[in-house]
């Protein structure tokens, strides 16, 4: 069911209450929330550092996009 | 296989259409998160069955009901009100109302915004409805806040669903992709199907996160 990725090396941005927070998956708290989309891809890039999959997900919670190794594949 | 406890099944009353699609996704994964079962007019195909003997059968097995007034309104010029939902509210709180055995049912009245549903039900005006401004996240809040209103304290924080509802989309796409599926396939999935995939997900979510 879950893909074979460790569950921690993904972190999500997701909307959150008019604003755009990076999640790490399994992780309770929210790493950071910032005002734009934009802005969260660019923390989350540089959290991740390479290392993690970063999925960007729509306002409905759809994925828009995943990056892997720096190279996003857009949904 | 019989149908859950009513106290724990919820009837879902919303629109049937593609403009709705995203907001049903999560409205079924909320209450199944919240451990509850969604019951709905798209759970089972019989063309043998009456669509009003569905909907009583539906009604009479849930001690909860949502109904979603949003989207009830003629958009186009000689479109007419969307009547369905109303109705079958009506049928729900007449339950209620003058049946004994279901006046403890629990009924979240829902709609998209203030006053976007008053002019054509103006019955409702001092009614207490939520509003989810056609927004996921609104929805999933306003549900989940109800279910914990109405006296469930096990429901999760409602920040927890959402996230955990974004991380169930990407391994709901990830895994019907692995299964073949084309978008076509995910447009006309049928709702048990959909159902299934949650109920997969979090029971594997849950788990994880056994202490």
């Amino acid at each position: 069911m879950i893909s074979k990725t460790a569950p921690n090396s993904k972190l999500h941005v997701i909307s959150r209450a008019g604003q755009w927070a990076i999640t790490r998956q399994g992780a309770s708290r929210v790493s950071k929330i910032v005002p734009t989309c934009e802005a969260a891809v660019k923390e989350a890039r540089r959290i991740a550092s390479g290392r993690a999959e970063i999925i960007v997900h729509r306002r409905d919670g759809t994925v828009a996009e995943r990056i892997a190794n720096g190279i996003a594949t857009t949904h | 296989m019989p149908p859950p406890p009513p106290e724990n099944s919820v009837f879902i009353n919303c629109p049937f259409d593609r403009e709705y699609e995203p907001l049903l996704r999560v409205l079924l994964f909320c209450v199944i998160r919240c451990g509850l079962h969604p019951r709905i007019a798209r759970e089972r195909l019989d063309s043998s069955e009456p669509r009003i003997a569905k909907l009583v059968d539906l009604i009479r097995e849930t001690r909860w009901g949502i109904h979603d007034l949003s989207r009830i309104q003629a958009k186009q010029k000689d479109e007419f009100y969307r009547m369905n939902m109303p109705f079958e509210l009506g049928l729900d709180l007449g339950a209620k109302t003058f049946s004994e055995t279901y006046r403890d049912k629990k009924v979240l009245i829902i709609a998209e915004s203030p006053f976007s549903h008053q002019v054509g039900l103006s019955d409702l005006s001092n009614s207490d409805i939520r509003f989810h401004k056609a927004d996921a996240e609104s929805l999933a809040l306003e549900v989940r806040n109800w279910f914990r209103e109405s006296g469930i304290k096990t429901v999760p924080p409602g920040s927890i669903i959402w996230t955990d509802f974004n991380a169930f989309m990407n391994d709901f796409q990830i895994k019907r992709d692995l299964e073949g599926y084309k978008d076509a396939d995910i447009r006309n999935m049928p709702v048990p199907e959909y159902l299934d995939f949650i109920h997969r997900w979090i029971a594997h979510h849950d788990s994880q996160n056994l202490p």
